[in-house]
């Protein structure tokens, strides 16, 4: 089996997170898990202590940081591809994050380039026509801890992912309630988290067009039920097939831009290389880049031992056309059974009946735009964007 | 395309435009409030630098759990954490921050 699927390996007493981390493994982690990082620095504790979650790894406190192991994403074919709430990954930026909120006092605002400015109570915002979509919901970063040479930030392993059924109201409903003003040519997302200090705001901005894409909607249900505190209620941002970075929690603040949005989280963050699959030579300095945006397609592993080898796979911002596996490095290709198609935008499942005998297997996903994934390790500075082949080595009777 | 073609199968409800449709019918919400478990990771008394300058934005394991950097690139960080998110972190100290910083990964 491979590293990073192992279960939890230990009682948290008998480890330690290694050398550096001596002294701060939580007293309420219940055990560890290994990412299985290149430098061995995989190992991560497992915790129930977050509001709302259980059986998460923990990547930081504060602000938190928390991954789903993807124990939690295994399912038979026919199983369903939501991830539960609390499985759910988290991700903020700053520590700041709303831990109250008032569903009463809560107002959505949309303003700026608008002919008639908003603040919309959630009973107003529930009001509009109710839709629903299932989709992927995945970080830029996801799959960090896997690039090499490796690259600062949070070393996530393959969790910072998550498939859910989203219920809510379309944007560009909300956005012709407004009125947007001739010459918007974006619109920007902020929410009710709050920077430290002097650091910029949070706000991530969409051009129009994908603004008003049908599929882009205001939500306040997930998998069925209001969102988790740490996932982002009362309201969230959906951008089926863009990555999570765009899919702002606790949205209160929608504003219709008459210029480009410079704020830093546009400008300076959440770039990437200007370049097929994001990638650069390592190292590489001074390329060109753009606003990281759509999602490319993965296959992952949630199972892979004499019983089963299975997963889930995502098309990025089209549906999966097909799973193939290979146990020969890629010469050859073999079809993997497909479970249900539960939308372009969500997750698919796949099993793979390999042939007797130990071996490295390789899963690739293609979508219906026809995009797969290769070997090659991608790079960039950021640790973005990652879609390379992942390989299990697995032994089947 | 409408969204009821984008989803669909695996069991679920038909989605789409209709008002309080959905796996669970409408959508209830109710006011949430709550609190975060208490912090426990903390760094060695030799990275009080570290410490001092670092962790009143984010927890230590943010630290922690990065993977071998070069100095150059644990000065990188810093200058981000100063120049990007406004820390007020006095350049005088940024040799020796980034000196415990190293150290920690030893």
């Amino acid at each position: 089996m491979a590293e990073w699927l192992r279960q939890p390996i230990a009682r948290r007493s008998a480890l330690t997170l290694g050398a550096s981390a001596l002294a701060s493994s939580p007293l309420w982690a219940q055990s560890l898990v290994d990412l299985g990082f290149a430098e061995g620095d995989g190992r991560r504790p497992l915790t129930d202590a977050f509001p709302g979650k259980r059986g998460m790894i923990l990547q930081r406190t504060r602000a938190p940081l928390l991954e789903t192991p993807m124990a939690a994403f295994d399912g038979a074919l026919d199983a369903s591809t939501f991830t539960p709430n609390d499985r759910f990954f988290v991700r903020w930026h700053y520590a700041d994050i709303p831990l109250s909120v008032d569903v009463d006092a809560f107002r959505l605002h949309v303003g700026g380039a608008v002919k008639r400015p908003l603040a919309l109570s959630l009973k107003q915002v529930q009001a509009l026509p109710q839709v629903e979509i299932a989709a992927v919901n995945q970080c830029s970063g996801n799959s960090r801890g896997a690039f090499g040479p490796r690259v600062p930030g949070a070393q996530w392993g393959n969790g910072a992912i998550g498939n859910a059924l989203w219920t809510g109201v379309r944007l560009r409903d909300l956005l012709e309630r407004a009125g947007v003003a001739p010459g918007a040519v974006q619109v920007q997302f902020a929410g009710l988290d709050r920077p430290p200090g002097d650091a910029p705001w949070f706000a991530k901005s969409l051009p129009l067009g994908q603004a008003q894409a049908e599929e882009v909607i205001v939500a306040y249900g997930m998998n069925g039920t209001q969102l988790p505190l740490l996932n982002g209620f009362p309201l969230r941002l959906i951008v089926p097939g863009w990555f999570s970075t765009y899919w702002v929690k606790a949205l209160d603040r929608i504003t219709v831009l008459a210029a480009p949005d410079t704020g830093y989280w546009m400008d300076k963050a959440y770039r990437i290389p200007a370049t097929p699959r994001a990638n650069v030579v390592p190292g590489a300095k001074d390329f060109p880049t753009v606003p990281i945006g759509r999602m490319l397609p993965r296959a992952f592993f949630t199972c892979a031992d004499v019983g089963a080898v299975r997963g889930i796979a995502l098309g990025g911002d089209a549906g999966v056309a097909k799973v193939d596996w290979s146990v020969d490095a890629g010469k050859s290709w073999h079809p993997a059974q497909l479970g249900p198609d539960a939308g372009r935008y969500g997750f698919r499942r796949w099993a793979a009946s390999l042939p007797p005998g130990a071996q490295t297997v390789a899963v690739r996903a293609t979508n219906t735009s026809g995009e797969t994934q290769g070997f090659d390790p991608i790079w960039n500075p950021g640790g973005y964007m990652r879609n390379s082949i992942e390989t299990a080595k697995v032994t089947q009777a | 395309m409408a969204l009821a073609v984008l989803v669909g199968g695996a069991g679920y409800a038909r989605p789409g435009s209709t008002q309080g449709g959905g796996v669970g019918g409408p959508i209830v919400l109710t006011s949430q409030s709550t609190t975060l478990p208490d912090e426990t990771a903390t760094l060695p008394d030799s990275a009080e630098i570290v410490t001092i300058n670092c962790t009143a934005c984010h927890s230590p394991e943010m630290i922690l759990t990065q993977p071998r950097l070069k100095p150059e690139q644990w000065q990188a960080e810093v200058a981000k954490m100063r120049g990007a998110y406004k820390a007020t972190i006095d350049e005088q100290d940024d040799a020796k921050i980034v000196a415990a910083l190293v150290a920690l990964q030893k």
